[in-house]
């Protein structure tokens, strides 16, 4: 099969509008404070109905869920990916004998931000690991696109809180990872790489190891490293958890601007309620019994809370009392 | 890069690489327009590299190992009898003499490279098992339980104790001594590298596999370039046995080589003749374990010590 010549690589800043935008009231359409979708998640309306983008398959014919499994590499431009979609069923999670995570049912709609927030012990990263395919679960299913997850895959990568770069390699070594490991063109993966890197920021600094870069330009990198292979879910474990409040502010604004290009869908885990606020479009919350609640944020990542009466029917001081509700709510869960 | 790494190896190393590293920060910044101003902020915080050791360094080196050879000289020149007994002891002048001798004889270039090739070999051999077992047995339980018993048993042996065996197995000395070089430097090769397989943090083996990296992938990536450090080390000291156990096997058999050239001087009371081997050992082992040495800090300037350290 022939495929242009960035056709299997994620390109920045050409993709044809976010999935989410239209796809998300109509597929994953949770009301605000709607419980936990309970064990038995509405799998079938995901896979059943959903055609995939590239191959015009359905996503859980063998030739969708092999290609998933290929990391997509027969895939066509970045604008046919569609994001991947999760479901949680009875899942139990854990280390040891001992699952720190106990019948869990969560449905992620393919492309939509979803962010999970939770106090420290109650098993955000665990659960991230589980849809990474690190940690087998313990009992029930981890269900993407229809397919039970097996173990780690390219179609979902993985974004770690510090120092998941590999020292000895350089910025750009980093980032070509993905595409090296997957067999790609030296040359291809160094255009992708490049555009990547300057896209988050690091033109120039392509020949720098990650101890030569400060914290915050070292979560660029994982950033791009994570999205050239252009993954269909990525998941991010606290990534900016070790910043400054400044450069995870420029971060976060980087990580909005970049997720506007990409279909992917994100899992974001975080123990910050504005983080989660700021970047989600629905919040999870995690408490030591599981999950406590589901909520939907309004009018997710607009700027319509900072500028005024611009974004719908509802005006800006609206929206404001909204999140500052929500946000009341998702600590009163925690 | 190369040319910041040969910088920081002489003694200009300071200004060479910071004005390299200068230069790298300048383009970046440029070239991110829309970022300049979060990458500014970052750049401050990234860390600038140091420079090698200075001139006054080597001079403090070469220092001392004139004062060694100063206070060799006072000893024997004076007949020094302080409980040892340095009357007898050859001379700096007698040893220089004798080396100077021995240089225009092609039997010293002879006995020279026999034991470079002897050790050379015997480490490579040491060097490439070594790693591939000690990587086998960190990253298997089946071929630890296979491996591990035979090799925790035979390796409290001292490899010039299986000289017999040696004698006995191999057609020729040549091998014997080879294989004795080898069993010597394989041991510590082997042991480093299995103790920093096992170190390695499990993030980057997850990094590499969230990536879509495969079993070969994850050792290519990871564990390999990850262990270098602790192999290094083990290469380190397992050059040092070699050149032990070379030197020993070549002075119990073989018709060639400086362990071999030593002892017969000592035969034949050719004191400055056993000094002058002596002194080649030195030479040779200082050479071999330098470039050791030089190749891991080449192989590792990833470490965050790597640069500014000493050489």
């Amino acid at each position: 099969m022939t495929t242009l010549g960035t056709g299997d690589v994620g390109t920045p800043g050409v993709g044809t509008g976010r999935v989410r935008d239209d796809g998300h009231h109509g597929i994953g359409h949770h009301g605000a404070g709607d419980p936990v979708t309970g064990p038995a998640a509405p799998a079938d309306t995901l896979s059943g109905t959903r055609i995939d983008a590239r191959t015009g398959a359905p996503a859980d014919s063998p030739a969708a869920t092999a290609d998933a499994r290929t990391g997509g590499r027969t895939g066509g431009r970045t604008g046919g990916r569609t994001g991947m979609a999760f479901t949680l069923d009875r899942l139990a999670l854990g280390y040891g004998r001992e699952p720190v995570l106990r019948d869990i049912g969560l449905d992620v709609a393919p492309g939509e931000v979803l962010v999970v927030v939770g106090s420290s012990g109650s098993g955000k990263s665990t659960l991230l690991r589980g849809l990474a395919g690190l940690l087998p679960p313990h009992a029930g299913r981890i269900v993407a696109d229809g397919a039970e997850v097996a173990g780690p895959s390219a179609d979902r990568a993985m974004v770690f809180q510090d120092d998941g770069l590999l020292p000895w390699r350089t910025v750009r070594g980093n980032v070509e990872l993905p595409l090296a490991v997957r067999g790609v063109p030296r040359r291809e993966r160094a255009a992708a790489a490049g555009e990547w890197i300057e896209r988050v920021g690091l033109a120039g600094f392509e020949r720098r190891l990650p101890r030569e870069l400060s914290g915050g330009m070292r979560q660029r990198v994982q950033l791009a490293r994570a999205l050239v292979g252009a993954p269909r879910a990525v998941l991010m474990d606290e990534p900016f958890g070790a910043l400054d409040a400044q450069t995870r502010a420029g971060m976060q604004r980087l990580l909005v601007g970049v997720l506007r290009d990409t279909p992917a869908t994100v899992v974001f885990v975080t123990h910050d309620v504005d983080e989660a606020l700021l970047l989600g479009d629905r919040v999870v919350v995690l408490g030591r019994t599981g999950v406590r609640a589901v909520l939907d944020v309004p009018a997710p990542r607009g700027d319509g809370v900072k500028t005024g009466p611009k974004t719908g029917p509802k005006t800006g001081a609206d929206l404001a009392a909204d999140r500052a509700a929500l946000r009341a709510r998702i600590l009163e869960e925690l | 890069m190369t040319s910041v790494i040969r910088a920081t190896g002489t003694t200009s190393g300071d200004t060479g690489t910071t004005s390299g590293a200068s230069g790298d920060v300048a383009s970046g910044v440029t070239a991110a327009a829309p970022m300049r101003a979060a990458a500014d902020g970052e750049r401050r915080a990234a860390r600038t590299t140091g420079g090698g050791p200075g001139r006054s360094s080597w001079v403090i080196r070469a220092a001392s190992l004139l004062t060694v050879l100063g206070v060799w000289q006072v000893l024997t020149a004076t007949d020094a009898r302080i409980g040892l007994r340095f009357d007898r002891l050859p001379s700096p002048a007698e040893v220089a003499a004798e080396l100077t001798r021995q240089l225009g004889t092609g039997v010293y270039y002879l006995d020279l490279a026999q034991s470079v090739i002897r050790i050379l070999s015997g480490f490579a051999l040491a060097a490439l098992l070594g790693v591939a077992c000690g990587v086998l047995v960190a990253r298997s339980r089946r071929f630890a339980d296979v491996l591990l018993p035979p090799i925790e048993v035979v390796r409290p042996i001292p490899a010039i104790a299986m000289v017999p065996i040696a004698i006995l197995l191999f057609p020729t000395d040549e091998q014997g001594i080879v294989f004795i070089t080898f069993a010597a430097a394989f041991f510590p090769i082997m042991v480093s590298t299995r103790h920093a397989v096992r170190a390695l943090p499990t993030l980057w083996e997850d990094a590499v596999r969230t990536l879509g990296g495969r079993r070969r992938h994850v050792l290519a990536n990871v564990v390999l370039p990850g262990a270098l450090p602790g192999i290094f080390g083990g290469l380190s000291v397992g050059m040092g046995v070699a050149w032990i156990c070379v030197i020993s096997a070549e002075m119990i058999s073989g018709e060639l080589g400086v362990g071999y050239r030593t002892w017969r001087a000592y035969t034949v009371v050719d004191y400055p003749g056993v000094i002058v081997g002596m002194a080649t050992i030195g030479v040779l082992g200082w050479l071999t374990s330098a470039a050791v040495e030089r190749l891991g800090r080449r192989l590792t300037r990833w470490l965050p010590r790597a640069e500014g350290s000493g050489a």
